[in-house]
């Protein structure tokens, strides 16, 4: 995203993008009755898309990006490896089980996103540890406390 | 005097312990800059699903006022507001605690959100009765066109940009009809066995506040960390002395932030922002403010939890939430069975007055809290992010999978929070998506009987746009979106001057 010219008409382009096959999808093959809230609903994005890709190309003319949107873009590589680990998690949990993933993900962020070295020992056994100790309360809370049955899978 | 008969309720061992782990958490995580208290609230109710009605509603009302005033600790400390709220708060509250007097600026800030909290909560108890009646006149053609103004008004005046505030709600509106159609029972946009039975509204509530956040705090992570000023030695009867002298600043915040409250969509950020600027302007001393002046502390704080209680008078009354954690509030409501409106003070008094009897003694709570963590809160600034991120995401996956052991809501849960991040960087906010996720249902079945029983008489449109209560709605539906229209075309001029 961060190597998008205006950012306002790349909004615009993704929203009608979205509208136009949210209303491909109403529209095209389905009953009319059974999808008649969906397709107003459809043409309500499409109409306001088409609103916002003329407002943004207007305001492309008058002014440059502005410093706002800079600061909102996102740090993709920053998030990439958070965004694997989440997606392993997510993928994983229902076959190893909730708790044995769970403290496996947590620490992986912790390794990952901690400032000390991954190589350092002292660091290495405080985020073991702290893991081991979250997972371990949530056990206490949710499974004994709760009685909440989560995922076993393979392990736990 | 209904609310005298339930009072006692709130007074057993287990809604004590809630309502103390309820504020305790609130603080901590109104207090972590970084967490929004929409996220906290949409977090814990989960949790509450598991409870009873009333029980579920006092651990949430008590996170709703307490992350409200958690958030001005960090706004304190480093100058960081832990929600939109605090932002006036760290004006003032920052440079007291750049002169030393931290503890001091912290015992004015929950001295006064505890009197403008309990002012609000007075505004709650009277005036949503008599407005839940109004809502017994409601026929369907009047409650859509209150769900269209519920997600228009959280659209328009709740978002820094119109078109993208109502396109966010008309997406959260797309979402929920993923599913079963409410009338005739057959299926839409299922394209996958995980989305058979639709999407529920705490993965959606969790999906879209929660996942995000954590992306947010990852992409913080590694940055230096604020500069945090120590936390004084400062008596709390000495700043309880000055601060009930104080009485034009505590007076005017209670009273801003209570109006500001009562109107949809409008939140405590533009209370404590509303409150600090007239507090200001009619002080004998202006030039002292920004400069470390207790007042611009007591007016914002007031402001900001004075809004809380009111909030909830259009929520409770007519499911318009005063702000977008009163949206996710609403969630905790309906997965409740609770439905707003009159049903509430008669069908579901005990439940209802039991919960805001206890928004008063959750003020209380706060404020004992408060004051304790006034010199012990040094710690959740230190907290680091990647540390919240982490925690954050396991509570999110558990408290998806645990409403209906579902698989299938995790992993869409994960879907939305990713799709959320990054329409986030586009500029849509989650508040009015989620509230479409809530409110779409109501609408849909409401529409479609209403064009039952329009085209049996004098035609559909005819039916839906009749009636004064109809044509009320209507005319605030577009009066929302014409005044925020005209506020943004008003700051662009301003901005390009």
């Amino acid at each position: 995203m961060s190597n998008l010219r205006n950012p306002e008409l790349t909004t615009a382009f993704y929203s009608l993008a979205i509208a136009g096959l949210f209303s491909f999808l109403a529209f095209y093959g389905t009953d009319s009755d059974i999808y008649l809230f969906p397709r107003i609903i459809a043409l309500a994005l499409l109409s306001f898309s088409i609103v916002l890709l003329i407002s943004s190309l207007q305001a492309s003319k008058v002014s440059e990006k502005s410093t706002a949107d800079q600061n909102k873009e996102s740090n993709f590589m920053k998030i990439l490896p958070g965004l694997a680990i989440g997606f392993i998690y997510l993928t994983l949990m229902d076959t190893v089980g909730f708790y044995t993933s769970s403290f496996f993900v947590f620490l992986a962020f912790l390794m990952l996103y901690g400032k000390r070295e991954m190589t350092d020992p002292k660091a290495f056994f405080k985020k073991v540890t702290v893991s081991i100790s979250f997972v371990f309360v949530l056990y206490l809370l949710f499974w004994q406390g709760l009685h909440v049955r989560t995922p076993t899978g393979w392990i736990f | 005097m209904d609310f005298l008969n339930y009072f006692g309720n709130v007074f057993t061992p287990y809604h004590l312990l809630l309502l103390f782990g309820g504020t305790t958490a609130g603080l901590i995580l109104g207090a972590l800059p970084g967490l929004s208290p929409t996220m906290a609230v949409a977090l814990i109710i989960p949790f509450t699903f598991h409870m009873e009605p009333a029980s579920g509603l006092i651990l949430l009302g008590a996170m709703y006022t307490a992350t409200v005033a958690g958030g001005a600790i960090s706004a304190i400390l480093v100058n960081v507001p832990g929600a939109p709220a605090n932002i006036a708060t760290a004006l003032d509250g920052h440079q007291m605690a750049r002169q030393g007097r931290a503890s001091e600026a912290l015992h004015y800030c929950f001295l006064s959100s505890f009197v403008g909290g309990i002012s609000g909560i007075i505004i709650l108890i009277f005036f949503t009765p008599p407005l839940a009646e109004l809502a017994l006149k409601f026929g369907p053609t009047e409650l859509f066109w209150i769900a269209i103004l519920g997600i228009t008004v959280i659209g328009t005046i709740g978002s820094k940009s119109v078109i993208k505030g109502l396109m966010a709600g008309l997406f959260g509106l797309a979402v929920s009809t993923i599913g079963d159609n409410p009338m005739l029972g057959e299926q839409r946009f299922v394209y996958s066995e995980h989305m058979e039975s639709g999407i529920h509204i705490v993965v959606a509530l969790i999906g879209l506040f929660a996942l995000p956040q954590i992306l947010t705090l990852l992409e913080e992570s590694g940055k230096s960390e604020a500069g945090m000023f120590a936390l004084s030695e400062a008596r709390w009867v000495t700043s309880f002395k000055y601060n009930v002298t104080r009485i034009k600043a505590l007076a005017m915040g209670s009273i801003i932030g209570a109006i500001v409250g009562v109107i949809p969509g409008a939140g405590g950020q533009i209370a404590g922002l509303v409150a600090y600027d007239q507090i200001k302007k009619t002080s004998k001393n202006p030039e002292k403010f920004g400069q470390g002046e207790p007042d611009g502390i007591i007016a914002a704080e007031s402001a900001n939890n004075a809004m809380v209680g009111p909030s909830l008078v259009p929520l409770l009354t007519l499911s318009i939430p005063g702000s977008p954690t009163a949206a996710v509030l609403l969630g905790g409501l309906l997965i409740h069975g609770l439905f707003p409106g009159p049903d509430l003070f008669t069908v579901h008094a005990e439940v209802i007055w039991t919960f805001i009897d206890s928004l008063i003694v959750a003020q209380v709570f706060m404020l004992v809290i408060g004051l304790f963590l006034s010199r012990h809160s040094g710690w959740i600034m230190k907290v680091p992010p990647h540390y919240m991120a982490a925690s954050i995401l396991v509570l999110a996956v558990f408290g998806t999978y645990s409403i209906q052991s579902s698989y299938s809501d995790v992993l869409l849960m994960g879907v939305l929070g990713v799709t959320m991040y990054f329409a986030s960087k586009l500029g849509f906010g989650p508040a009015p998506m989620v509230l479409g996720v809530i409110l779409g249902p109501i609408a849909e079945d409401n529409f479609l009987m209403g064009k039952l029983i329009g085209e049996a008489g004098d035609g559909a449109l005819n039916y839906f746009v009749s009636g004064p209560i109809n044509m009320t709605l209507i005319a605030a539906t577009l009066g929302s979106v014409a005044y925020s229209v005209y506020a943004s075309q008003k700051m662009k001029k301003k901005v390009m001057q």
